[in-house]
């Protein structure tokens, strides 16, 4: 049975996970990457126990994103992520992560 | 007799105990892996208080300084690093202040000091730091906020923090960090998230003696035994967005609450429930039993199993639940008669029940530790991280 369901807008982007994540009850965490959720996958799993958690989200925000950078461009880094380094190597990235989310940001824009 | 009692004191002393995750360094075993059994911690200070979080611990000594284990990836350890610790380690930053209270969050942890100043760090999403931004911080920072003001307690849950502070206009509550759920209690409506601290409206006239934070809820008990709860509702409930008085004929000392279920002990010393139906956990068959018996309990059950059996103090895991007893009402079963039994329910599987194994349980189940036959055992205290217990024994020489 799924331990909760959760909306993407709630689940944090892990930059070293390179997925997405909301807080397992064990202390881990629940992860689900971009490329499962273009895919249509809607279980986040924890690593570390049997739980996990329904992720309710916008199938079409993730299949946009994806075409535009790491298939058509496999070996470019593709900008965005270099300025979101950057923002983390400011320590800025909690404040982006967080507040864009409740301005309605569409994750595929 | 005053003299010798103070002898007697500094005789006492203390074991610690742990078990459950500890992939992270959060049993202070030294070891990074589950224990589904207690183990005991070389301990050089005793500790007058343990809080544990997502997968850290803070604890406080007798000397009013504070140490750190486990996970700090995110500053939560307040070492000026983001680095887990295996082993128990000094916070410096505070060596110069007399802590007086301490609280770990999931990725966050507050002190509190002697004088009411309130220190932060860890992770700042949501805005749980009160510092009126998001960032991380690695060491304990002041949360200027409430400059001269005098602050009691620090709560930390999952994405947000209660303040409880005391002064010549009574005692008020404030919240920050995320309200999506109704945690904060600082408006009729769901808030997003504050990242400088708002007062808590509906407790202006309570005397608030203690409040709690863990996953989305939060609560407060009163000097005169009422407990309030606010945030994500139990059991499927809706959300309350302001503190609300739990209906109960029983007057309260503790509260506990876990990530889907809250825990409250009465003067009596019987355990209640609210919510649970995760894994916090008494089967279908037993909440309707006791929803019978009580039927002006509202949504508060009392915990089976218990009968004869005197609690003394409750903590709460994400899904576990642990008490430990004080002396039996009725001294019928040898066991019974021990002072600071520990007994465990709820979810298992990294071993936080402490019963060898990995199973869930509905009823509170004995879990022993290891007897020392030259040690007196006076009480027990119990805490519960998310997925891991620790309980602090003290002692003296018989
Ligand atoms: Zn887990």
């Amino acid at each position: 049975m799924s331990y909760d369901d959760v909306e993407i807008e709630d689940m944090e982007w892990n930059e070293e996970l390179k997925a997405f994540t909301y807080p397992c009850p064990c202390g881990d965490l629940f992860q689900i990457t971009k490329e499962e959720l273009k895919i249509g996958e809607e279980i986040a799993r924890c690593p570390s126990c049997s739980l996990y958690i329904t992720v309710i989200y916008n199938m079409e925000d993730f299949a946009d994103q994806k075409s535009k950078t790491n298939i058509d461009q496999p070996k470019q880094q593709p900008v965005a992520e270099i300025v979101w380094s950057l923002a983390e190597a400011l320590g800025l990235l909690q404040g982006i992560l967080v507040a864009p989310w409740s301005m309605d940001h569409g994750l595929g824009a | 007799m005053e003299a010798n009692e103070r002898v007697k004191d500094t005789q006492e002393k203390q074991e610690l105990w742990s078990w459950g995750a500890g992939t992270e360094g959060q049993l202070g075993t030294g070891k990074l892996q589950d224990e589904y059994l207690p183990q005991l911690i070389p301990i050089l200070p005793s500790f007058s208080l343990l809080s544990c979080g997502g997968a850290h611990v803070i604890a406080l000594t007798h000397g009013k300084k504070v140490l750190t284990w486990g996970r700090g990836t995110s500053g939560q350890l307040g070492h000026g690093d983001k680095v887990n610790s295996l082993e128990p380690k000094s916070v410096e930053v505070l060596n110069n202040f007399n802590i007086a209270h301490v609280s770990a969050g999931w990725n966050h942890s507050g002190f509190v000091s002697e004088c009411g100043q309130l220190f932060i760090c860890g992770d700042g999403s949501f805005g749980k730091l009160g510092l009126g931004d998001y960032m991380p911080q690695y060491s304990p920072i002041k949360v200027s906020h409430f400059a001269s003001r005098h602050v009691y307690q620090i709560a930390c849950g999952m994405r947000h923090s209660l303040a409880l502070l005391k002064g010549e206009h009574g005692d008020q509550v404030y919240g920050f960090g995320s309200g999506k759920r109704g945690q904060l209690g600082i408006s009729n409506e769901k808030v997003k998230s504050v990242s400088l601290p708002q007062n808590v409206s509906g407790l202006q006239e309570v005397n608030v003696s203690s409040i709690s934070a863990n996953g989305d809820h939060s609560a407060a008990l009163s000097s005169d035994g009422h407990v309030y709860t606010w945030g994500r509702g139990f059991d499927g409930d809706p959300d309350v967005c302001c503190p609300n008085c739990v209906i109960s004929h029983y007057s309260f000392k503790q509260v506990a609450l876990g990530w889907n279920h809250a825990l409250g002990l009465t003067d009596e010393g019987d355990v209640h429930m609210l919510g649970g139906s995760h894994h916090g956990i008494l089967n279908n068959h037993q909440k309707e039993i006791l929803v019978n018996q009580d039927l002006n309990e509202d949504k508060l059950k009392k915990i089976p199993g218990l009968n004869r059996i005197k609690v003394v103090g409750i903590a709460s895991g994400s899904e576990h639940s642990v008490l430990t007893t004080g002396k039996a009402l009725l001294n019928v079963l040898k066991f019974c008669a021990e002072n600071g039994m520990i007994m465990t329910w709820g979810w298992g599987e990294h071993g936080q029940l402490g019963l060898g194994g990995t199973c869930d349980q509905t009823c509170p189940q004995v879990a022993s530790m290891p007897q020392n036959d030259a040690r007196e055992y006076i009480a027990s205290k119990v805490y519960c991280g998310s997925g891991f217990t620790f309980v602090v024994r003290a002692w003296r020489p018989k």
